[in-house]
């Protein structure tokens, strides 16, 4: 049963082979279509009435792009910390306040509501959301157990409400691009997946005061939070299931406090390896204490290297700048001339400092903006795009059983019944 | 055919010319040639890329399975086939020619040479001992460019330039719309090579800097502040003699080129 799984999506994929890059983009990336300009003229003289639950830094982010799209309303507000509901209603002074998000979800004005929260809260937020008929933008992670991502993905199913979770990365054109040509074999088989987030400093948001500390600094603390891996790692372990059409079957890895001992209870360090049943690695390494190799994302294939958020194209045997070829259009022209191109062997070591090949120079942005703007037209078509939840359940999945197998030092294995 | 690129152009009626190129012997060949027929000079241009690729087998010791790796592999007389066999008859005559600095099995740490020894009643050769190392590198470069020109010949295609990897050039024949190919090296501009069935090769150190020329002699790699440009009908032993050239300090490059007369070497200062 779970071959068949794979084989069945593996084939899905590779079908698209045949097809133009505009036709590929739709069948790879089925959701895509939820923000295609033909959709966002269908929806264009409609609004959705919005409710934000927890308008922090990473909700004014959202909000930011919710002012632009015109399919969007943003009705209402809903924190328990002051500073940020000051900060929402100063971009939408028109949005009714709350500090209980049961009594935003009460109010029927509101068709649906983006929850960004700390994780914890996340599962009981977004289930009473569903429960009230609101369709709901979930900030990744999921949730903050597997249990909890299972039930959120069968709740959906249950009220036929629309579900997003942020994963803006299932959005970005760039990411796309690179990934149909893994898909179509391009590159030769995926032999290894690279993940990994570098930075430098300790993770802290200014606290006025210190009774404050636990709920700013969430991001800290188990008790709310998975840290790096479902922070940073959730954006990241999408590439591998994408690239090589398969889950991993096992994980496991290693994670400390070994910098940042200020009395913060996730780790600071992480080093986790999933492997796919096919025996491909995939990485994840995340360090806050250096930050050298900043965020990267590469797929190794046998023939050439993907760095996705660089979008270019590494060739394992990168093409020799002709020496001669030019004569051809010399030649065309009448002209004989001399050609300059001699000098010791050029070999692929030579290429060394190859600077790849650009996927899509003309991409900007990182997603965001097209999966907010397709949670707005999903809200208003009722169309729930196919498969966006199931890639971010298992975004969600594989950073939790990650961090389990950091927090238990075992290697664990995805168990059949989160298989969806 | 898989790793061929080929093109052909007939805009100017007065020289239609085919152009391929493709991986080999661990560089890109490029071969231009005056061709009026284009699905000829397509199956030409085929043929040269196979023709390659067996050359490969036969002279890389990198080919698992291939004679010289075996060769490499063992120290009892081993088949070499008649190609290798020819080739390393060759490289022992250059070795002498050349004072001892070309020198094929210079990669290994022995020193005993003849390092290997030839069996000339069988087409077998063996190592004399296992820190030999058989590299034909640059000399497989040249052998090929040099089978690429007979074939050429043989398809009746007068006019050609066959590129390996920028560090051997052999100009067949001429250009189509002069008397001959002119080539210049990029560290110098200004100075041109007029090919007419000839050949030049260049050695020095590597474009990233990385020396891979052993010095038979010292057992080190030399890294001077030229490049050594040789220039004659063969491609072949221009690629020896500029090999053989780098490795040589100063005062043996004369007494190496005073036996082969027809060629001319010289220094291009980077």
């Amino acid at each position: 049963m779970k071959d068949e799984k794979l084989i069945d999506r593996r084939s899905f994929l590779s079908k698209i082979g045949g097809m133009g890059l505009a036709g590929a983009a739709l069948s790879a990336f089925p959701w895509m279509e939820s923000c295609s300009p033909d959709r966002n003229r269908e929806t264009s003289r409609e609004k959705v009435r919005l409710g934000i639950i927890g308008p922090g830094s990473r909700g004014q982010y959202l909000m930011s792009f919710l002012k632009e799209i015109p399919q969007a309303e943003v009705v209402a507000l809903c924190d328990i910390y002051e500073p940020n509901l000051n900060l929402g209603s100063e971009m939408f002074p028109k949005a009714e306040r709350y500090t209980d998000y049961r009594r935003l979800l009460e109010n029927p004005e509101v068709e649906a509501v983006f929850v960004t929260t700390p994780l914890d809260r996340h599962f009981r937020m977004v289930m009473d959301a569903l429960d009230a008929g609101k369709n709901v933008y979930c900030e990744k992670a999921m949730a903050y157990t597997i249990d909890q991502c299972k039930q959120m993905y069968m709740k959906r199913k249950e009220t036929g409400r629309i579900l997003f979770i942020g994963q803006q990365r299932l959005f970005d054109p760039k990411y796309h691009k690179a990934m149909e040509g893994v898909v179509r074999g391009d590159y030769g088989p995926v032999v290894n997946v690279r993940n990994y987030w570098f930075r430098n400093g300790d993770w802290r948001r200014p606290v006025p005061s210190p009774e404050y500390e636990r709920l700013i600094n969430w991001r800290l603390y188990r008790e709310y939070s998975r840290g790096l891996m479902t922070e940073l790692a959730c954006h990241q372990l999408q590439n591998g299931t994408l690239a090589t059409g398969m889950l991993p079957e096992k994980v496991m890895g290693s994670g400390n406090i070994i910098y940042w001992k200020d009395g913060r209870e996730v780790f600071d360090s992480v080093c986790a390896i999933y492997t796919f049943p096919n025996g491909v690695n995939m990485t994840f390494e995340s360090v806050i204490s250096n930050a050298h190799f900043g965020m990267g994302e590469q797929i190794l294939c046998k023939d050439a290297m993907i760095d996705l958020p660089g979008s270019r194209i590494y060739r394992e045997t990168p093409p020799a700048k002709s020496g001669i070829e030019q004569l051809i259009g010399e030649i065309e022209q009448g002209l004989f001339s001399n050609s300059v191109f001699a000098g010791t062997s050029w070999n692929p070591e030579n290429a060394s400092s190859d600077k790849g090949i650009s996927i899509m120079p003309e991409a900007d942005g990182d997603g965001t903006r097209e999966i907010v703007q397709a949670f707005c037209n999903s809200c208003i078509t009722g169309k729930m795009p196919p498969r966006i939840l199931e890639e971010a359940y298992y975004g969600s999945v594989l950073c939790l059983l990650g961090d389990e197998a950091l927090l238990q030092g075992k290697t664990l294995y995805l168990e059949d019944k989160y298989r969806i | 055919m898989q790793g061929l690129r080929f093109r052909y152009s007939g805009v100017n009626p007065s020289a239609p010319v085919a152009y391929c190129s493709f991986y080999a012997m661990h560089t890109v060949v490029e071969i231009l040639f005056v061709s009026h027929d284009e699905k000829r000079a397509r199956e030409e241009a085929d043929n040269m890329k196979a023709m390659a690729d067996c050359l490969e087998a036969e002279l890389s010791r990198h080919f698992g399975g291939g004679p010289l790796h075996r060769l490499n592999s063992s120290l009892s007389f081993e088949d070499a086939g008649e190609e290798l066999f020819f080739c390393l008859e060759l490289c022992e005559q250059f070795r002498g020619a050349c004072k001892g600095y070309f020198d094929i099995a210079a990669l290994g740490p022995s020193r005993e040479r003849p390092a290997y020894l030839l069996d000339t009643s069988g087409h077998r050769a063996k190592r004399v001992s296992g820190d030999v190392i058989v590299d034909l590198g640059g000399f497989a470069k040249g052998y090929a460019a040099e089978k690429i020109r007979k074939y050429l010949e043989g398809e009746g295609v007068s006019d050609a330039l066959v590129n390996f990897g920028n560090s051997t050039v052999l100009g067949v024949g001429h250009h189509p719309l002069g008397d001959c190919w002119k080539v210049s090296p990029s560290s110098d501009e200004t100075k041109c090579f007029n090919l007419k069935d000839s050949a030049l090769s260049v050695s020095g150190v590597q474009a990233d800097g990385r020396r891979h020329i052993v010095d038979p002699v010292t057992m080190t790699c030399p890294s001077k502040g030229y490049d050594v440009v040789v220039t004659g009908k063969s491609a072949l032993l221009c690629e020896v003699l500029s090999t053989a050239l780098y490795a040589a300090p100063e005062r043996m490059q004369d007494e190496i080129m005073n036996k082969f007369p027809a060629y001319s070497a010289g220094h291009i200062r980077l």
